[in-house]
C-alpha cells in the first residue's frame, strides 16, 4: 500500500496503478475511505470478468487500462488492476473543459463509460454489463459491496494468455514433424451433412453426408513440438506454414488416392451420396505443379479405381488467402473449376461477413463460422449477416464449427441446410452405434474420435472399420436386432451434445 | 558469350513470385515512361544495365546488390528511378546530363565486373540512351524482356538467386531490427489532392521504413517479399520501429499530417501508446493509419477494437493495396475506415466511367505515374493521388501545415 493511501490522499499523478496482488485490498480501502468524504467522486468499473472466451485478450487489458490511466491522470485519479480481469478507476467525477476531441474529450469521466462500451461491444455480449458506474455519493454501498466481493474471491490464476509470441522458429520444427511424421498420425477428419427439413416446422430431418473435411491436425503437430507451442497464435506464421502443409498434402493424396486408405474413402463419388473429400489449400498450392498432378489423378480415377466415377475434391480456400492474393485467387478459383472441383471459401466469421463481402470471391460454396455471439448480435448486424445469406444463397453456406443443437437451429432457420461441427458428429456417431453389431463395449466419444482418425492409432479399438470409414449414412439394418435403449438414446441430438459437453 | 547463352543466363536469373511481379511491373512502369517522353518531346537520360550478358559465375547476390549501390550516384539525379527487369538487368532514367554521376556509375559498374584474365564485357554491360532520341532503341531491349525466347529451355532454380525468406532468416532480420537505428531507412511520399487549375497540394505524406534498404542492410541475399506470410510478419516488426520512432524526441516537433503503415496489432501495442502520449496536440486528429486488407481479416474482432479505439483518439483509418479485385469486397462504411487507397492497375484502368466509384471523395489513387492514371481517377471523381504524377507544388505549400481535410 503507498503513503498516500494510507493518509487518504488519492494519487495526484494517477501514476499510481497497482498490480493484481492485493490489489482487492487497496481497492476496498480505498474505497471505504472515499466513501467516508464522497463529494464529487466516482467509482468506474470495467468488468473484463464478464466477457466471453477468449476475450478479455491482452491487447483488451491494454488498451483499457490505458484509458482508464488517461482519466486517472486527469482526473486526480488511481487505477486498480483486480485478479480476476476487472479494472476499477476511483477518480474526480467533474468533466474537463480542456479539449473537445480526441482522448481529452474521451478520458472525461463521463464520457468514459460509454468509450469503453463502445469498445467492447464487439466482444460482449448484450445481456452482460460491462461497465459500472458508482457515483460515490448516492452509491458507494455498491461499490463497497463489489470491493468486498471481489476480496472474498480467492485469487485466480492469470487468465490472460500471453501475447501471440510464436517464434518463427517453431515453423522449422513443425515443417520438420509434417515431413518426418507418418501422416495419418497427423491428419484428422470430419464430416459435413446435409440436413432435410423435418415434417414439421423447426424439426430437423435425416442427415446426408456429403463431404468428409481431410486437415491437419493442429493438436498432434503441436504435440510434437517441443517446447510445447501454440502453432496458430500468429495467423501470419500460420498462413507460411499452410504453404508448407499444402506440399505434404498434395503428396499424400495424390499418393493415396489410388488405394484404398482411410483417405481414399471418401473420394469415391458413389452415386447415391456424391460425397467429396474436401481439402485445405493455399492458393500458391493451387497454383503449384502438385495441385495439377493431383487434377490429372482425379480425372484418371475412373481408369485406376475399378469403375469408380472419377475423383472430386472439395477444395477449401481460406478468406485471408483470397484477401491477400485476389488476383492469384481469381486464377485458383478457374484451376479448381478445370479440375472439377468444388471451390469453398473457408475461415469467415461472422465478423469477416459483416465487415466485408466475401460472396465478391465468387466461391461455390461458403464456410461460415458458427460462434455462440452471432445469435446474440445487435439487430442491424443480424439483419447484414441474414442479408448476406439471402443474396449469396442459404443453399451455398455451410455452417461449420456447428457445436450446438441451437447452432444447427439457427442456420436451418435461414434456410442453411449444410453444417459441421461436434454436433453433427455426435448425430452421426450416435447413429452408427446404433447400427453397429459391435458397439457394446463403445461409447458415443470413442466412436466419434475414433471416425475423426485417420492413423491406426487413433481407430484402434474399433472392430467395424467399414462402417467407422464409410461416407454413406450408416443405415440400420431392417433385420438388425433393437439395441440397447442407451443406443436409441443417442440418437437425441441434444442427448449427444450433452454427453460432448 | 555466345547469344544462346546470354539468353540462357538471363533465364536462369528470372525471378518468381512477387519479385517478378514487381519486375514486371517495372519493366511496364519503364516502358509507359519512355512513351510518354517520346510522345511529349520529354527529355531524358537512361542507362541499361546488363547484368545478364555476365556468365553466372561473375553475378553472385553480392555482386547484384554492389551493382544497386554502384547506380546509386546516378539515382541522385533530378527526377531519377531504378528499375529492376525480369532477366536481373536494371535500367536508371533521369533528367539532365548528371555526367559527372553517370560515369562514377559506369566507371564502378564497369571496375567491378572486370576479370584480369578476361576482359569484361563493358560494351554491352552499359548502354547508354538519349530521350526521346533513342526512344525506340530502348523499347526495342525492353520488348525482348516481355517477349521471351520461345526455344528457350525452361527455367531452372538460379543458385545466384535471392534466397527466398526463411524462419531462420526472419528471426535474425528481427533481432537485428531491435538494436539497429532506422531513422536511415525512413522515406516520406507524398499524397496530393489535385486542385482545379490541375496542380497537385500536398495533402499529407506517407511515412515508412524502406523495407528494400533493410533487407539489403541486414539480410543481404534474402528477398523478403517472396515469402508474403513471414514478410508480413515481418511487418510488425518493422511497426514497432517506426513507432518508437515517431515517439521519438522531437521527431513531430515540426510534423505535417501524416500517415503511416501499422498492422492491427500494433495500434493495440504498447509502442502505439507511447506515440499517442507523445504525439503534439496539433496533430491529434491529422494522423492516419494505414491498415492492410489481409491483415484486418487476419482478426476481424481485433480490428473492430482497433478501429474503435483509433478512432476515439482522433486517428483517421485508411485501407490500403485495394486492387480492382478486392473493390467489390470492401466498402468503407461497412468497415468503419475513412479512406481508401485504390492501387492504380490496368484491371483499375479497364473500369469505365459508367461504373461509379463508392466514396470518391475518400479514394486515394496510388500508383500515379502515368497520365492516365489521373484522367481516369478524375472521371471517377477521385481527388486524391499518390504517385510520380502528383508531385505537389512547392512553393506553393511547405512541408507543414498541410490540411488533412479531405472534403
Amino acid at each position: 500500500m503507498s503513503g498516500a493511501s494510507l493518509l487518504g490522499v488519492a494519487p495526484l499523478s494517477g501514476r499510481g496503478e497497482l498490480g493484481a496482488t492485493g490489489a482487492e485490498r487497496q481497492l476496498q480501502e480505498a474505497a471505504l475511505r472515499q466513501s467516508r468524504n464522497p463529494a464529487g467522486r466516482l467509482a468506474i468499473a470495467l468488468h473484463l470478468s464478464r466477457l466471453v472466451a477468449p476475450a478479455p485478450r491482452p491487447h483488451h487489458m491494454r488498451i483499457a487500462r490505458a484509458c482508464l490511466q488517461d482519466t486517472a491522470t486527469r482526473h486526480d485519479g488511481q487505477v486498480f488492476g483486480l485478479a480476476n480481469g476487472d479494472l476499477v478507476l476511483l477518480c474526480r467525477s467533474g468533466a474537463t473543459a480542456d479539449a473537445t476531441i480526441g482522448r481529452h474529450a474521451a478520458a472525461d469521466p463521463q464520457a468514459l463509460p460509454e468509450v469503453l462500451n463502445r469498445l467492447f461491444r464487439v466482444d460482449t455480449p448484450p445481456s452482460v454489463t460491462l461497465v459500472s458506474v458508482w457515483p460515490l455519493e448516492t452509491r458507494s454501498g455498491e461499490l463497497l459491496a463489489y470491493a468486498a466481493s471481489c476480496l472474498a474471491q480467492a485469487p485466480m490464476p492469470s487468465f490472460v494468455a500471453p501475447d501471440g509470441a510464436n517464434q518463427a522458429s517453431t515453423m522449422d520444427a513443425i515443417g520438420t514433424v509434417i515431413t518426418a511424421a507418418e501422416v495419418t498420425d497427423i491428419l484428422q477428419r470430419q464430416t459435413g451433412v446435409l440436413l432435410s427439413s423435418g415434417a414439421k416446422r423447426g424439426e430437423m430431418g435425416q442427415l446426408r453426408p456429403i463431404y468428409r473435411e481431410v486437415t491437419f491436425s493442429i493438436a498432434a503437430l503441436e504435440a510434437r513440438i517441443v517446447p510445447l507451442c501454440r502453432v496458430n497464435d500468429d495467423p501470419f506464421l500460420f498462413r507460411h506454414l499452410a504453404a508448407r502443409l499444402d506440399q505434404r498434402m498434395l503428396e499424400v493424396l495424390s499418393a493415396q488416392l489410388a488405394s484404398q486408405s482411410p483417405l481414399d474413402m471418401a473420394t469415391q463419388s458413389a452415386p447415391e451420396t456424391g460425397a467429396l473429400l474436401h481439402v485445405n489449400l493455399t492458393v500458391s498450392g493451387i497454383l503449384s505443379s502438385g495441385f495439377a498432378r493431383l487434377a490429372a489423378l482425379c480425372r484418371r480415377a475412373p481408369q485406376t479405381g475399378g469403375g469408380r466415377h472419377a475423383a472430386r475434391l472439395g477444395v477449401e480456400v481460406n478468406l485471408m488467402e483470397a484477401v491477400a492474393d485476389p488476383r492469384g485467387f481469381a486464377r485458383a478459383r478457374i484451376a479448381v473449376a478445370e479440375a472439377g472441383f468444388t471451390l469453398l471459401l473457408d475461415g469467415v466469421s461472422h465478423l469477416a461477413l459483416s465487415l466485408s463481402k466475401p460472396a465478391a470471391f465468387q466461391p461455390d460454396l461458403m464456410k461460415l463460422d458458427w460462434s455462440p455471439r452471432i445469435a446474440d448480435l445487435a439487430p442491424h448486424e443480424a439483419s447484414i449477416i441474414d442479408h448476406t445469406i439471402a443474396e449469396f444463397g442459404p443453399h451455398r453456406m455451410i455452417l461449420q464449427r456447428a457445436e450446438t443443437e441451437a447452432a444447427m437451429r439457427w442456420g436451418m432457420s435461414r434456410g442453411i441446410r449444410r453444417f459441421q461441427g461436434r454436433h453433427v458428429d455426435a448425430m452421426l456417431g450416435a447413429s452408427r452405434i446404433v447400427a453397429c453389431r459391435q458397439a457394446e463395449a463403445c461409447t458415443l466419444r470413442q466412436c466419434i474420435e475414433r471416425s475423426a482418425a485417420t492413423g491406426t492409432a487413433g481407430r484402434a479399438g474399433c472392430t467395424n472399420l467399414r462402417l467407422l470409414d464409410e461416407a454413406s449414412p450408416p443405415k440400420v439394418p431392417a433385420s438388425a436386432p433393437p439395441r440397447s435403449t442407451r443406443a436409441d438414446a443417442l440418437r437425441s441430438a441434444g442427448r449427444a451434445e450433452e454427453i460432448l459437453s | 558469350m555466345t547469344s544462346a547463352a546470354m539468353v540462357q543466363a538471363a533465364k536462369r536469373r528470372e525471378p518468381e513470385g512477387p519479385d517478378a511481379d514487381k519486375a514486371r511491373q517495372d519493366v511496364a512502369r519503364l516502358v509507359t515512361l519512355v512513351n510518354d517522353c517520346m510522345k511529349a518531346g520529354i527529355p531524358r537520360e537512361a542507362c541499361l544495365v546488363r547484368l545478364s550478358a555476365l556468365p553466372e559465375e561473375r553475378v553472385k547476390p553480392l555482386h547484384l546488390r554492389l551493382a544497386r549501390s554502384a547506380l546509386e550516384p546516378i539515382t541522385q539525379a533530378d527526377r531519377a528511378q531504378l528499375f529492376q527487369l525480369p532477366n536481373g538487368d536494371m535500367a536508371a532514367i533521369w533528367r539532365g546530363p548528371a555526367e559527372a554521376a553517370a560515369n562514377a556509375s559506369r566507371t564502378t559498374i564497369e571496375h567491378m565486373f572486370t576479370d584480369d584474365k578476361a576482359p569484361a564485357p563493358t560494351a554491352r554491360l552499359w548502354e547508354a540512351f538519349t530521350l526521346p532520341a533513342d526512344g525506340d532503341r530502348l523499347l526495342a531491349a525492353l520488348s525482348a524482356l516481355a517477349h521471351p525466347r520461345k526455344e528457350s529451355p525452361p527455367a531452372e532454380p538460379s543458385p545466384n538467386a535471392l534466397a527466398q525468406l526463411d524462419a531462420q532468416a526472419l528471426t535474425a532480420i528481427e533481432t537485428a531490427l531491435a538494436r539497429a537505428d532506422v531513422s536511415h531507412f525512413a522515406r516520406r511520399r507524398d499524397i496530393c489532392m489535385r486542385m482545379p487549375d490541375a496542380s497537385f497540394r500536398r495533402r499529407w505524406e506517407k511515412r515508412y521504413l524502406s523495407v528494400e534498404d533493410i533487407t539489403q542492410s541486414l539480410a543481404p541475399g534474402h528477398a523478403t517479399r517472396l515469402e508474403p506470410w513471414l514478410f508480413r510478419r515481418l511487418t510488425r516488426t518493422l511497426d514497432r520501429r517506426m513507432l518508437a520512432l515517431l515517439a521519438a524526441n522531437g521527431e513531430l516537433r515540426d510534423a505535417g499530417p501524416f500517415a503511416i503503415n501499422l498492422n492491427v496489432a500494433s495500434v493495440l501495442a504498447p509502442e502505439f501508446l507511447r506515440l499517442d502520449e507523445s504525439l503534439p496536440a496539433t496533430l491529434r486528429g491529422h494522423v492516419i493509419i494505414d491498415l492492410s486488407p489481409a491483415d484486418v481479416m487476419a482478426d476481424p474482432s481485433a480490428f473492430v477494437f482497433a478501429r474503435d479505439f483509433a478512432h476515439s483518439r482522433g486517428y483517421r483509418l485508411q485501407l490500403r493495396n485495394i486492387t480492382a479485385e478486392l473493390l467489390p469486397v470492401f466498402d468503407l462504411h461497412r468497415l468503419g475506415v475513412d479512406i481508401m487507397e485504390l492501387h492504380w492497375s490496368d484491371a483499375v484502368a479497364s473500369i469505365g466511367p459508367e461504373v461509379i466509384l463508392p466514396n470518391a471523395s475518400s479514394v486515394v489513387l496510388s500508383h500515379a505515374n502515368t497520365p492516365d492514371a489521373i484522367i481516369w481517377g478524375l472521371a471517377h471523381g477521385v481527388t486524391l493521388y499518390r504517385g510520380e504524377m502528383a508531385i505537389p507544388e512547392r512553393s506553393r505549400t511547405g512541408r507543414t501545415g498541410q490540411s488533412l481535410i479531405l472534403h
